[in-house]
């Protein structure tokens, strides 16, 4: 609880920079609520308000927006420190120069004084140059990709952009699209409104850019810088659309803003309300969704079984006892997480681990549960004191065997 | 922002709220029980019903179409196919009118076993929870000089809290579990944790906030 309620916290937090920093760009409070209102209850979050794992996310996006805010009202120093601990928070921050320097030919404002503000780019810059070159010897470049040593399956490549982009297109406006959204509401007549809507804002944000409307050109900006990294890489988790998110948000408000200038207020209103309420309705079923049948959901539901089960048969486990879900694949420590039932015993650090070899239509025969049990209780005797804690360092995890489920085809 | 202008925003954020309570409400309506019988599915995966008068059971999977599963106005069943990762609904209906008595809604757990789908606080509380905030909210605003508070930022605060507070009861996963494993018991692990510059070079986020929040 403490985990999700830090997770939760952070993410208010972040909402309320964003919709000061809206008020600020649109004068208008009301339109940027509604661009705030868009981020902030947007399904996507179900990930980085879920527990203390994606952190990174929220820090960076809330130090990152803090940065560019201070760098505009001329802060350049507190912008430098900000934008540093934004690369601390997450590696997604190496776009914030590239962010300032396209917002500052965005802005006409910011043009002016320009040779004074060489002068003021130096902290920031050193920093960036700094970090990159620390950073780069971590980076392998092979074969068009980037690669950290350690995690060759997230390669950046300039090939997976436009895949990237689209994907956080479609998601921004709570469409399904592949792993982790797989679960969201689904309906034709649903699909379709969604689409419509995401095509009239790509109508209006067209229609604005040729008027020259900065707010819009901003948030576009915004999203396609913010996402470069993360829609270049391999695989793309639903939270890292969380900062490019940003900047539909403020298209979104842009939005409301014009039709506030051009509609009788109630009708502004009305239609706000509407908007928002459609959108919270929505997200509010997707993270249902998301929170049962996903593989948060499932790991969940699996720890939760796991617990009943452990209770039943280790009676020293008490309600004390800290029961980590790992799903890891026996070849190295990556986590993956797919639909499945199937799980074996192991142990962490600081408690009880219950390791989940998850697969897909898979489910424990009584034969692998009972050897499950064995495997456990054979551990259990010599790793758990009285109170169930952990009073031992974890030895080698048991393998896990597997077997094709055998049920009956469902009802229907 | 202006008084009348705040007000009427007050009812809209309000009746966001009971909308949003009211949808969890609704979500979980399935679960509650209706006049006339009801069906309940205990811990060991067995279905129970029990009508008032000849009542037909019938199952729907992931809401497609109602399969009859068994006709008599009080029984019991095991049923040894349900798959996990999908949600059956169970219905009791009058067999003569057709007309809904009770529905229960369950999945699979890891073990083979059928458990109800549980039932959140906003489920359970979420209608009356609408009808209080849509009262007082309507009345405050009628009340209240609102020059002061800002609904648009408590609205921002309370409506992450009802959608994403699901996750409250759930569980851990592997990298949150990974993340507090190695996070620094120590100023100095902290510091080090800086230092160590290499993929996955996260020093505040991994290091810092967690020593911090979680010590």
């Amino acid at each position: 609880m403490p985990y999700q309620a830090c997770a939760l916290l952070l993410h208010i937090v972040v909402s309320l920079v964003v919709y000061r920093a809206f008020a600020r760009i649109l004068e208008d409070r009301q339109a940027a609520f509604v661009g705030a209102f868009f981020f902030a209850l947007h399904p996507i979050n179900f990930y980085t308000t879920y527990d203390n794992g994606f952190s990174a996310d929220t820090t960076v996006a809330l130090f990152y927006v803090l940065s560019a805010w201070c760098f505009f009202t001329r802060r350049f120093a507190l912008a430098a420190v900000l934008g540093t601990l934004a690369l601390f928070s997450k590696e997604a921050a190496v776009t914030l120069p590239l962010m300032l320097l396209a917002a500052v030919f965005v802005f006409p404002e910011f043009r002016r004084g320009w040779r004074g503000w060489v002068k003021r780019w130096a902290p920031i810059g050193a920093v960036w140059l700094a970090y990159l070159a620390l950073y780069a010897p971590a980076l392998s470049w092979a074969g068009g990709r980037v690669t950290a040593a350690a995690r060759p399956d997230y390669a950046l490549s300039g090939l997976e952009l436009p895949r990237g982009v689209l994907r956080f297109l479609l998601w921004s406006f709570q469409i399904s699209s592949g792993k982790s959204t797989e679960n969201w509401y689904s309906r034709p007549a649903l699909l379709w409104l969604s689409a419509a809507i995401g095509l009239l804002l790509a109508l209006f944000a067209l229609i604005a850019l040729a008027k020259g409307n900065l707010g819009v050109r901003a948030g576009l900006l915004w999203f396609f810088i913010a996402a470069l990294p993360m829609a270049a890489l391999a695989k793309k988790p639903p939270h890292h659309l969380y900062l490019p998110l940003i900047g539909l948000a403020l298209v979104v408000g842009e939005l409301f803003a014009y039709l506030g200038q051009r509609l009788r207020r109630p009708a502004v209103v009305i239609l706000a309300g509407a908007v928002c309420l459609g959108h919270a309705w929505l997200s509010y079923v997707n993270v249902e969704n998301d929170s049962r049948l996903s593989w948060v959901g499932g790991s969940a539901l699996t720890g939760k079984n796991a617990v009943l089960f452990l209770k039943d048969h280790a009676p020293q486990i008490n309600g004390r006892s800290t029961i980590y879900v790992v799903n890891e694949t026996p070849d190295n420590l990556r986590f993956e997480y797919v639909k499945g039932d199937l799980f074996r015993f192991s142990t962490g650090l600081s408690g009880l681990g219950v390791h989940i070899v998850q697969r897909p239509g898979q489910v424990p025969s009584p034969l692998i549960q009972d050897a499950l049990v064995a495997a456990y209780n054979d551990k259990c005797k010599c790793l758990f004191d009285s109170t169930g804690l952990f009073a031992g360092r974890p030895p080698r995890q048991a393998a896990a065997s597997r077997r094709p489920a055998s049920e009956t085809a469902p009802p229907r | 922002m202006s008084g009348p202008q705040n007000s009427g925003f007050l009812r809209f954020a309000v009746a966001l709220l009971a909308v949003v309570a009211f949808a969890s409400w609704s979500a979980g309506a399935g679960n509650r029980n209706e006049p006339g019988g009801k069906i309940t599915v205990d811990g060991s995966g067995i279905i129970r019903w029990e009508a008032d008068a000849q009542a037909s059971v019938y199952v729907t999977a992931d809401g497609g179409p109602e399969v009859l599963m068994a006709e008599a106005a009080r029984g019991e069943e095991r049923p040894d196919w349900p798959y996990a990762g999908h949600v059956y609904r169970f219905v009791l209906r009058n067999t003569r009118d057709g007309r809904l008595l009770h529905s229960v809604t369950a999945e699979k757990d890891a073990y083979g076993r059928l458990v109800v789908t549980r039932e959140t606080l906003w489920q359970r509380w979420g209608l009356p929870l609408a009808a209080i905030l849509l009262a007082a909210g309507f009345l405050a605003a009628g009340l209240w000089n609102w020059r002061r508070l800002d609904l648009y930022l408590v609205t921002l605060i309370a409506a992450p809290v009802a959608v994403f507070s699901v996750s409250f009861g759930n569980y851990f996963y592997g990298d949150s579990m990974s993340q507090l494993l190695v996070r620094p018991g120590s100023m100095w692990g902290v510091l080090r944790s800086f230092m160590s510059v290499g993929e996955w070079y996260r020093p505040f986020s991994h290091g810092l906030l967690p020593y911090l929040l979680f010590p």
